[in-house]
């Protein structure tokens, strides 16, 4: 928004935590949060098929196990 | 308080330009770093997700080929690819990590703090070696398709989709690792910049690189399993593969040692003697018996190889630091000829071999540490030093051999394992407690006195403690020079009428931070003798006056002078709390994914475990 004048030979530094650390960590927050909804959404799914009746039990293991 | 906007940065940006001299920024990251780091991010994020994807709904080959060429070829052949890809892509990126966290280490001993993530080359090969780990879990959990199930214990993902535990596992490991990142920043814009490698937040950073290879190994175990017993791994192979496996658990529980390697341990010296006893108990056991006759050696062999190539890669060749090693080859050699009477019985072979590591091996250490440490052991340490490498030893012994039945299938029953397993842990927490809790002697003072200053360097400082008793039999008492361009610990010597000396000149200008040191029993403190002044911190200079008197004081107050006064005990212990918890979640995950694959039993082709026979019953 504002635009400061940066003097000439001055480097500016971010210092915001989000901005600092982001590219760190983002990218692994990110795939975590695809494969969480990923397990969320069959489970869903897989609730929505029992209820319609259809016997949908084919594995029963380790059901949301998850160590990350 | 920090500024929390842009607007606030770049005016914040411009006010820190305003200062006469550029000041090292306390906090903060360069702009254009910001950019290439997002943008390598964003990179590294669509080629995991679109990778995955596209493999998972059979609109790409690669990773499949790529998988099936380490099922083909190399140590891990007759291994599911899943097992061999990931496998090798973690154990690089873990060398990445180690060759970058050294390079770090001795870069803000010799130059002090960073100004931003990206300012210290040595930070990208820890992000992508930590980023590597990450990914190399997530390639495990993505690789085998629906008509593969990765073997019994497998974690269901969907309907049509089973991870390995180990893949799991191991994304967990580097996803704690990574983790560590926002929450060191989060810590450092609460407690200041400073610079220990024992902060909390980057024991997390190492932490989880370094327990990254107990996944490798459950990993290992799956694929066997899923083979049923006909893998084509043969004996050799197997031999080489899980000796690098377990040389790189000796460097992973090894790293918590960097400090001492340097000579600038900010804690009580009987912690190392735990540490080295810690680690060595617990992958060498693992080595011995998971790996085979010999198998101890080889992982230090290993474990030379790298973490000593890795220290002259450094040293030598980076012109930085060099960092030590401790002298494994002892612990193994013991471990190896207890294999010869005690191998069938795992859990007491486990116990006896800590007290053996404690024991006999600290022996070992201790003349070891005389002529290869900067900071040799003493008289002074020996007792406690003696208890708390017995402590590491036992704790590392136990948790090591309930790892090699966990991985052989032959845990005993839970209630037992997990008692075990806890009293590893409480084994632990009283060790570091114990290394943790110092007090600083009271009323102390520091009589210093320096020699003619030509070029900013004293050519000698000679010291009298007062009361003298300070320095009765000190473990170390020494002139530490650091941040300078260099590295500088000159252990003091009597020089006869009660007053110490140094043995070589001292620098006292320029960025350097020079003081003296002192450590006996359970008391440690400091003296400044010269500090620069910090604008950034609002630091004033304290300078080498030709005579001075100063006041022994916390260590805390001169080597972290970037800590932020005034915080409240309470917050930091808070955040030590979350730290903590986070990493029992890590040790408790790899333990319950050992547990959880060794439920299917004995493994059809594993090494026959006893010591004296090692043949190995794989067929071809």
């Amino acid at each position: 928004m504002t635009a400061v004048p940066v003097p000439a030979g001055v480097r500016l530094l971010a210092d915001h935590s989000i901005i600092d650390t982001a590219p760190f960590f983002l990218p692994a927050f990110l795939v975590v949060g695809v494969l969480v909804a990923i397990v969320v959404r069959d489970r869903r799914r897989q609730r929505r098929e029992d209820e319609a009746g259809q016997a949908g039990q084919e594995h029963g293991d380790g059901e949301g196990d998850r160590a990350a | 308080m920090v500024a929390h906007s842009p607007v606030a940065a770049v005016v914040q940006g411009v006010l820190q330009a305003a200062a006469p001299v550029e000041p090292k920024a306390a906090g903060g990251a360069a702009l254009d770093q910001i950019a290439i780091a997002t943008g390598g991010a964003a990179v590294l994020t669509a080629v995991l997700l679109i990778g995955g994807w596209a493999h998972r709904t059979g609109r790409t080959q690669v990773l499949a080929k790529a998988a099936a060429s380490f099922e083909r070829y190399r140590p891990t052949r007759g291994l599911p690819g899943w097992v061999g890809l990931p496998t090798y892509a973690a154990m690089v990126s873990l060398i990445t990590a180690l060759l970058g966290m050294y390079w770090d280490i001795s870069l803000h001993i010799s130059q002090g703090r960073d100004e931003g993530p990206l300012a210290n080359i040595a930070h990208y090969p820890i992000l992508i070696g930590l980023f590597g780990i990450f990914a190399s879990g997530v390639l495990a959990m993505v690789l085998p398709l629906g008509r593969e199930k990765p073997g019994p214990a497998a974690i269901r993902i969907t309907r049509d989709w089973y991870a390995p535990v180990g893949g799991v596992l191991l994304a967990g490991a580097g996803f704690y690792a990574l983790l560590g990142f926002p929450l060191d920043d989060v810590w450092h814009r609460i407690f200041g910049q400073d610079v220990t490698l024992w902060g909390p937040t980057h024991l997390m950073l190492i932490g989880g690189a370094g327990l990254s290879l107990v996944a490798l190994a459950v990993l290992d175990r799956e694929g066997r399993l899923a083979r049923g017993g006909s893998t084509g791994q043969t004996p050799t192979r197997q031999y080489l593969y899980r000796g690098m496996m377990m040389g790189g658990f000796l460097i992973g529980l090894s790293v918590f040692q960097a400090e001492w390697d340097f000579g600038v341990p900010q804690f009580r010296m009987v912690h190392q003697p735990y540490l080295i006893a810690a680690a060595a108990a617990c992958a060498l056991v693992v080595a011995r018996l998971w790996v085979g006759r010999y198998g101890a050696l080889f992982a230090v062999g290993f474990y030379l190889l790298v973490r000593g190539g890795v220290a002259v890669v450094v040293g030598p060749a980076l012109g930085e630091l060099f960092a030590t090693v401790p002298f494994y080859l002892g612990e193994a050699v013991l471990i190896e000829l207890l294999a010869l009477v005690l191998a069938r019985r795992v859990l007491a072979f486990g116990v006896v071999a800590g007290v053996l590591v404690g024991t006999v091996g600290f022996a070992i250490q201790y003349a070891w540490s005389q002529v290869a440490f900067p900071l040799p052991w003493t008289p002074d340490m020996l007792g406690e030093g003696l208890v708390s490498a017995l402590l590491g030893g036992v704790a590392g012994g136990i948790a090591g051999a309930l790892m090699v039945l966990g991985l052989w299938g032959r845990l005993p029953r839970p209630a037992v394992s997990r008692s075990l397993l806890a009293a590893s842990l409480v084994l632990v927490a009283v060790a570091v407690g114990n290394a943790l809790s110092y007090t600083v002697p009271q009323g102390a003072n520091a009589q210093v006195t320096l020699g003619p200053v030509r070029d900013g360097t004293a050519e000698s400082l000679s010291v009298r403690m007062d009361p003298p008793s300070v320095v009765d039999e000190p473990t170390w008492f020494t002139v530490t020079a650091w941040q300078g361009g260099d590295l500088h610990v000159d252990r003091l010597v009597p020089a006869g009428d009660g007053s110490w000396r140094t043995t070589e000149p001292v620098p006292v200008s320029g960025d350097w931070k020079t003081l003296l040191r002192v450590h006996e029993g359970r008391a440690m403190g400091g003296v400044e003798i010269y500090l620069p002044a910090d604008p950034a911190l609002g630091a004033a200079l304290v300078p080498a006056d030709p005579s001075l008197i100063r006041p022994v004081i916390p260590e805390h107050d001169i080597l972290q002078r970037e800590l932020k006064p005034g915080v409240p005990v309470w917050l930091f212990t808070a955040g030590s709390v979350v730290v903590l918890a986070l990493t029992l979640a890590l040790v408790l995950a790899l333990a319950w994914g050992v547990g959880r694959t060794a439920r299917y039993g004995p493994d059809p082709v594993r090494s026959v475990s006893a010591g004296d026979d090692e043949r190995t019953v794989a067929q071809a």
